[in-house]
């Protein structure tokens, strides 16, 4: 009972500190929303480039390149037989127009080159997904046809694209922690100075004996709270800065499917980036607050 | 109650405000302390509830000696002692009221207890239509009372006041002594600092004279 009525007091005195305090509060929450957005902005990126990795990694897309002078009668016969294998699905066979289509849906200057030549160079292809399992008996199964002449896998891709994305990732942590850093650093010296503000307060508070929790702990609420603030607007605005630029930017990158397909974070990312900014705005205040002295 | 062993404070460039200073009052005693101004008054006063710490001897106040007080130990120590400020130090952005239950509420008491002590203290002192002021719209005379309404509201077993009666005029001064010595009947020490000797001589008790740091002592 007594620490629900300690918990009150607190909450109380701090949610009284904030608003006295309008003008500091609210700068520091402006700091910590925009450090929040930027966090949000990567965290999307970063989720989104992840879900797209794991996605071609568990459903990795094969083509089977066949010979220039391989007809359709044939093609389809060996698209017919991969779909028998064990561990192969999706088989679907793509004749040269068709694949000029799709290249130059995704690459219009591969369009205009074809147009130019006026001729097709793309051979007969089979797009299909293999089981990770069944990748070495389909290469195996394929070695004897004289049609086959490459195959292309997505794991060379893959890999690249993995380690640019961890490259990248290691960037965005980086900016990450120098974000959550500054906000930090940001809520420590607004705390501090309203600390300084209230110091005739703070002395009499000692002076006629409260505990140092009762002194302290109001601050701590002061910097959870703009840290709570400060975290919902920046997810907001995070947010809002990806429909943005999604709707005006991504749209375009049609080379780059994936960006263009680019998903807002779930509601537990969310949830997690404003625990993140309570946990600054908790960490900065509390250390600003053990820097008040016994009178 | 209160015992001073040889003490003496210097302050910073060799000012000395107390000088081999001994000196005992007893529980429940009701002691005046008089001087000039700068004589040590708040000195003393601040060396009992240890807002400062003798640069020689020892003070010890309620059995507990002031130098050997651990920081954690500070706020439970200065529980038991309820202080009149010169300057009356009132929480300036709270009204009346919150900067009693102030008091009490960091002291731990329970939340159906605060309002009705809170009044009554304020009624002592005659000021409970003033509840819902801020100091600021007060006179000094009346942030004065609130000031001895907040040192009274936990009933403190030592009860020190810094020329409690300066802002006010004869007849509510003597108001306030008059509570204070309700207060002492309760088994209260009260120690007064004061420099109205009119107001000593009326109350006939034990004073304790301070002189450039020098005390001496007069019972009467």
């Amino acid at each position: 009972m007594k620490l629900l009525i300690d918990f009150s007091f607190y909450i109380r005195e701090g949610w009284a500190n904030f608003t006295r305090s309008r003008m500091l509060s609210i700068f520091s929450i402006l700091i910590i929303s925009v450090s929040i957005a930027i966090i949000t902005l990567f965290s999307t990126v970063f989720f989104n480039v992840d879900t797209y990795l794991k996605g071609m990694e568990n459903n990795p897309v094969y083509s089977i390149f066949l010979t220039p002078d391989t007809s359709a009668k044939e093609g389809k016969d060996l698209a017919l037989y991969l779909e028998t294998l064990k561990g192969v699905s999706n088989v679907k066979l793509v004749l040269p127009d068709e694949g000029m289509k799709k290249l130059a849906k995704r690459f219009p200057l591969a369009g205009e080159i074809q147009s130019s030549i006026e001729e097709n160079p793309l051979p007969i292809s089979i797009r299909l997904r293999i089981n990770t399992t069944a990748v070495a008996s389909v290469k195996q199964v394929l070695k004897p046809y004289s049609i086959v002449e490459s195959i292309y896998s997505p794991h060379f891709f893959l890999s690249q694209l993995k380690s640019l994305s961890s490259a990248v990732s290691f960037f965005i942590a980086l900016i990450a922690v120098i974000l959550i850093l500054a906000s930090i650093f940001t809520i420590y010296n607004v705390i501090r100075i309203t600390i300084l503000a209230r110091q005739n307060d703070i002395a009499i508070m000692q002076l006629v004996g409260a505990d140092m929790k009762y002194i302290r702990a109001p601050f701590t609420i002061e910097g959870t709270l703009q840290g709570l603030f400060g975290g919902i607007l920046g997810a907001l605005f995070g947010s809002g800065l990806i429909s943005v630029i999604r709707a005006h930017y991504l749209a375009h990158f049609q080379y780059l499917p994936f960006l263009s397909r680019i998903t807002s974070l779930p509601l537990s990312y969310f949830a997690g980036i404003i625990l993140l900014s309570i946990t600054m705005g908790l960490f900065g205040s509390t250390l600003a607050a053990s820097r008040i002295d016994y009178v | 109650m209160i015992h001073f062993f040889h003490v003496s404070k210097v302050y910073e460039k060799g000012n000395r405000a107390l000088h081999e200073v001994n000196v005992s009052i007893g529980k429940g005693e009701f002691v005046f302390l008089t001087g000039p101004s700068g004589a040590g008054k708040t000195t003393f006063l601040k060396l009992i509830f240890r807002e400062e710490l003798p640069s020689y001897g020892r003070v010890v106040a309620n059995n507990q000696n002031t130098i050997a007080l651990g920081k954690r130990q500070i706020p439970d120590f200065r529980k038991k002692i309820g202080v009149v400020f010169q300057d009356f130090k009132l929480l300036e952005n709270r009204t009346v009221f919150e900067n009693i239950v102030f008091i009490l509420k960091v002291l731990g008491y329970p939340a159906s207890f605060l309002r009705d002590r809170a009044f009554y203290v304020l009624k002592l002192v005659g000021l409970q239509h003033r509840y819902n002021d801020y100091p600021r719209q007060l006179s000094g005379g009346e942030q004065q009372r609130i000031a001895i309404a907040r040192a009274l509201v936990n009933e403190p077993l030592i009860l020190l006041a810094d020329e409690p009666t300066g802002n006010l005029d004869p007849d509510l001064s003597l108001e306030i002594m008059a509570l204070f010595e309700k207060i002492n009947s309760r088994g209260t020490t009260v120690l007064i600092a004061t420099h109205d000797r009119e107001m000593i001589k009326q109350m006939r008790k034990r004073t304790l004279h301070l002189d450039h740091g020098h005390l001496q002592e007069h019972r009467k």
